[in-house]
């Protein structure tokens, strides 16, 4: 839902603004409910239909990868989770997706927590998407000398972690990675810690924590305060509205088109995939075609998105080595050892296998 | 030891939660004589109208409690028992099952119309929230101890009042003679709705008690009561203080799998344990005591078998379908010529059913758990595209089907619906989930069959070439149905008892039949992954094989034009879909309206068509002839 609700408020916004050259976009979406055929069937469907895929979102991205990568002509400007797609020549991401992990963080929780680092645990998703992820985060860390002691790849529909923080418990976790988990899964780990009085050291987690529930979701400030997030998106639940002006017009769009909605992880990936969409586009002159569209697109070798992402390299398909580093403070996220706007670059992107 | 101590006590909450939604199950089926799959959907809708009263309108949690537990859920059993049951009394245990499993798709999919994934965002908060207790070194939230005391006092106190009270005992006993009831002076009506009534206000209880201790999204709320299966076979979907303990039993185990099997073996050939064990638990004591042995007595029912359809209707059957493919090739494009491609493989998917459930009468609710064996084999054997490859697809799911249809061979009715369903879901969590085996990011690749000779490039010769496996297929089984074998299946399928009296072997003749239906679900899947390319785990879910089978009741599950029209009809539900934006859940709800209006048609529409065509003809040949008996039922008695 996030990443639909992203590219239309973009579109929206861009239609707003009178859209490009004069032309308003029209968006067509489908949901795969996390099936593999049903992504590919949806791909194939809307093929002959659309000028191009923005902002798609899905698990399953793979099996509609299988007919972009027989259809090469077809420009796909989303957030893709598997790297075959990503690397497809017609897939263009706000943020690639890029084996391995950013090597600022780590080096900041490793100055910071010398001793924890060397007691990780973690849980994973067991998804390959996740586990891909984790492979590479794992790999970056123990390029940094972290040490994990505990990771577990749980399944569907498995929601009570009780028995995992015990194990943690047991092996003498001190740094606990939560990366991989949803927000809401992440809440409620923490929540069994919590319960089970297990306050480890260190905690740090990715984008999918950043929610306007999460605090809540996990009981509290009490239980969260001093969690670490590192991301390579702006504070665009409101955070840093006073800095960086695209997340004002994010928020505006996205509450104004859909009220109640909380905007997540996802909601960003539709909103900067549709940027970049448009931004190729205006390049391209008053006659759009897929090839030249592909070709604006392969000349955008940095991207912000207005400052709402790290800088990264989509025709180059290289990840942001910048990042944002926050920490929750009274139930609040708020930057750590940072500038009041923009992003840290203080280290290189860890390519794993890259040595 | 200490930590020992502290996973049991952890198992013992989780256990709780088990214990007491089977609990639920337990009453319904004591009380009503019907296992309600819609259990767990039912819970959810009680969790969900929770949310709704205390987030949305800022209720006070007990008066929410209080209007969906005595309120909503009262209302709700008089209706379920109103509309949906009381036209089942003394219908198979199988005919209640497709109309309870086809609440349960409405339930889902006017929830998630409804509310959406917005409660998962905000959660229910639990009561007494941040209030625990300690217990041999684990602290238990105030709200597990609600829940487990809630399973102690479900488990005992309805024990007393099912066994030692005066509508305890009426309860139960309306289940076996309602008339028997009445004329013992009882209303059987108002029992019967009393159990409903009482089986619905359990579920709602325990949908608003488990809700803060689970992720609150309409399929885990529905599905956490398949772990609590096995617990109520440990009861024998009777005993309710055995029931407790299995569930018990279920949740220790779960814990102790995730504190003690090896992270490296979760990590690498045994994905999912923890959710794997319940599975195979449930497949075990299905096995160990099964609750439904062979019986003779019963109300017996006539019911109209379809007309076995002679060799040459078959093949001009047949010709029509080759020909509607030949036709479609050249007039379909784009979405619609993809849609019916799937459909006619579906629709091979759907006869491996027509064969299992239409003829022999044995209920399948995985069988899409044989589809997945069959496009994983064809996607590993000789490059994922060969002749050879499809026939290995249908020879290892046929040794699996025999495989899993040997030890539940005594088993029937409900319980073989369930072993069934455990043998899926193990199969989901350990196999399907193993992304080392699914190693194409959670996928498989499988490719179109190439066979030799023929040339089948192009999504127009693709759609020719099913429409020809499918006529093929249907023709075969057609042929099994004239045969001496498909007669003994429709004799089994009667009274096994009868059939085992007069010395035909009933073992051997429900292996067969099982591993026919398996081997022709793997052509299904080694056709499917052909079509699809990627597959993975999501395409073999337990949903996705009750919605087909669901189809297949609704159209016919007698006929091979049944399977035909359940192929293409849940091809094209998805499409539908997508053109349809105000409900989000369409085909869970066609699928669901659709089994609880056509259900009481044991042949389906398909079949209640041809009944009708043949009635017409009946009788303008037996016009102006007196005295002339009925005709055209074949092997009419059916054992219900």
């Amino acid at each position: 839902m996030g990443a639909l609700v992203g590219t239309d408020a973009y579109l929206a916004y861009e239609n707003s603004l009178g859209g490009v050259d004069g032309r308003k976009f029209k968006l067509l979406s489908g949901d795969d409910q996390f099936s593999c055929s049903q992504n590919q069937a949806q791909t194939q469907q809307f093929l002959s239909q659309v000028i191009a895929f923005v902002g798609s979102f899905s698990l399953q991205d793979n099996c509609g990868g299988q007919v972009l990568a027989s259809n090469p002509g077809v420009p796909n400007v989303s957030e893709t989770l598997n790297s075959s797609v990503s690397n497809l020549p017609n897939t263009f991401s706000p943020s690639p997706l890029v084996p391995g992990w950013q090597l600022g963080p780590l080096q900041y929780y490793k100055s910071h927590f010398p001793q924890a680092i060397k007691h990780v645990g973690t849980l994973v998703a067991g998804v390959a998407s996740s586990e891909a992820q984790a492979a590479g985060e794992q790999a970056a860390m123990e390029h940094e000398g972290y040490k994990i002691v505990y990771s577990r790849t749980y399944g569907p529909l498995e929601t009570d972690f009780t028995a995992d923080v015990i194990r943690m418990q047991q092996s003498g976790v001190r740094a606990v990675d939560l990366t991989t988990l949803p927000g809401n899964l992440a809440a409620r780990f923490l929540q069994e810690a919590h319960t089970q009085g297990f306050h480890p050291a260190l905690v740090f987690s990715g984008g999918p924590i950043y929610t306007a529930d999460f605090v809540t979701q996990a009981g509290g400030p009490s239980v969260v305060d001093g969690i670490y997030l590192n991301q390579n998106q702006a504070l665009y639940l409101g955070g840093d509205a006073s800095s960086v002006p695209s997340v004002n017009t994010f928020l505006t769009w996205v509450h104004g088109l859909y009220p109640g909605f909380s905007p997540d992880i996802f909601t960003v990936y539709g909103w900067t995939s549709a940027a970049l969409f448009v931004q190729a586009l205006k390049q391209v002159g008053s006659s759009p075609t897929r090839q030249s569209l592909l070709h604006a697109l392969g000349n955008v070798d940095v991207f912000t998105a207005d400052g709402m992402l790290a800088a990264s390299d989509p025709a180059g398909k290289q990840a942001p080595s910048c990042y944002l580093l926050a920490k929750i403070v009274n139930g609040k996220f708020v930057r750590t050892d940072m500038p009041p706007s923009g992003f840290k670059c203080d280290a290189p992107y860890y390519t794993a296998g890259a040595g | 030891m200490s930590a020992f101590l502290s996973y049991t006590i952890v198992g013992i909450a989780t256990g709780a939660i088990y214990a007491v939604t089977a609990s639920g199950l337990v009453v319904t089926y004591a009380t009503t004589g019907v296992f309600n799959f819609a259990h767990g959907a039912i819970g959810m809708l009680a969790a969900f109208s929770y949310w709704e009263l205390t987030q949305n309108h800022h209720l006070q949690p007990l008066l929410a409690v209080a209007l969906i537990l005595f309120v909503g859920a009262p209302l709700l059993g008089a209706l379920i028992e109103f509309v949906l049951m009381r036209r089942l009394h003394g219908a198979s245990a199988e005919r209640s099952l497709m109309v309870t499993l086809g609440l349960m798709l409405i339930l889902l999919g006017l929830a998630s119309t409804v509310w959406g994934d917005t409660p998962g965002h905000t959660g229910i908060p639990a009561f007494f929230a941040g209030h625990t207790v300690r217990i041999l070194g684990v602290n238990i939230t105030v709200q597990q101890l609600i829940v487990l005391g809630t399973a102690v006092v479900v488990a005992g106190g309805l024990r007393l009042v099912l066994k030692r009270t005066r509508i305890g005992v009426a309860m139960r006993a309306v289940v076996d003679d309602p008339e028997l009831i009445a004329m013992a002076g009882a209303p059987p009506v108002r029992i019967a709705r009393a159990g409903w009534v009482a089986g619905v206000m359990l579920a709602a209880l325990a949908g608003v008690l488990i809700a803060p201790l689970v992720t609150l999204d309409q399929t885990t709320l529905t599905l956490i009561v398949v772990n609590g299966y096995a617990a109520a076979v440990v009861g024998r979907l009777r005993n309710l203080p055995l029931t407790f303990v299995g569930g018990l039993a279920i949740g220790v185990g779960e814990a102790y799998v995730v504190g003690y099997v090896p992270l490296n073996w979760q990590s690498s050939w045994l994905p999912n344990p923890a959710l794997a064990l319940p599975m195979a638990f449930l497949f075990v004591v299905i096995l160990v005591h099964p609750g439904e042995r062979l019986r003779a007595v019963g109300e017996v029912r006539v019911s109209r078998v379809p007309k076995v359809t002679e060799l040459r209707e078959s093949l001009v059957g047949a010709g029509a379908v080759v020909a509607a493919g030949v036709a479609g090739a050249l007039v379909l494009s784009g979405t619609w010529r993809a849609t019916v491609s799937q459909g006619l493989v579906f629709g091979v998917i759907a006869l491996s059913l027509v064969l299992l459930t239409g003829y022999a009468g044995q209920v399948s609710l995985g069988q899409m758990a044989f589809v997945g064996i069959g496009a994983y084999t064809m996607g590993k054997i000789a490059g994922g595209g060969s002749w050879l490859g499809m026939l290995t697809a249908v020879g290892v799911s046929a040794a699996v089907g025999a495989l899993i249809a040997w030890p539940t061979v005594r088993v029937k009715g409900i319980y073989l619906a369930l072993a069934t369903l455990a043998f899926a879901q193990f199969a989901y969590y350990v196999f399907f989930s193993n992304l080392r085996l699914f190693n194409d990011n959670g996928s498989i690749v499988v490719h179109r069959v190439a066979l030799p000779g023929i040339k089948l490039t192009g999504a127009n010769a693709e759609l020719v070439f099913l429409s020809v496996v499918f006529a093929l297929c249907a023709v075969a089984v057609l042929a099994l149905r004239r045969s001496t074998f498909g007669r003994r299946l429709v004799a089994l399928s009667d009274s096994p008892a009868a059939y085992a009296t007069v010395g035909l072997k009933v073992r051997r003749t429900r292996l067969a039949v099982f591993a026919l239906s398996a081997g022709l679900a793997g052509l299904g899947g080694a056709l499917y992954g052909g079509l699809q390319g990627p597959v993975s785990a999501n395409d073999f879910q337990v949903l996705v094989s009750l919605t087909l089978l669901l189809l297949l009741v609704i159209w016919g599950v007698r006929t091979p034009t049944g399977a035909l029209a359940a192929g293409l009809s849940f091809a094209a539900l998805p499409v539908l879909q997508s053109h349809v934006s105000w409900v989000s859940s369409l085909p869970a709800l066609v699928v669901g309206v659709g089994v609880i209006l056509v259900g009481r048609l044991p042949n389906g529409v398909v079949g209640s068509i041809a009944d009708l065509v043949a009635d017409r003809r009946l009788s303008r040949s037996m016009s102006g002839i007196e005295g002339t008996a009925p005709v055209g039922v074949e092997g009419g008695a059916h054992v219900a």
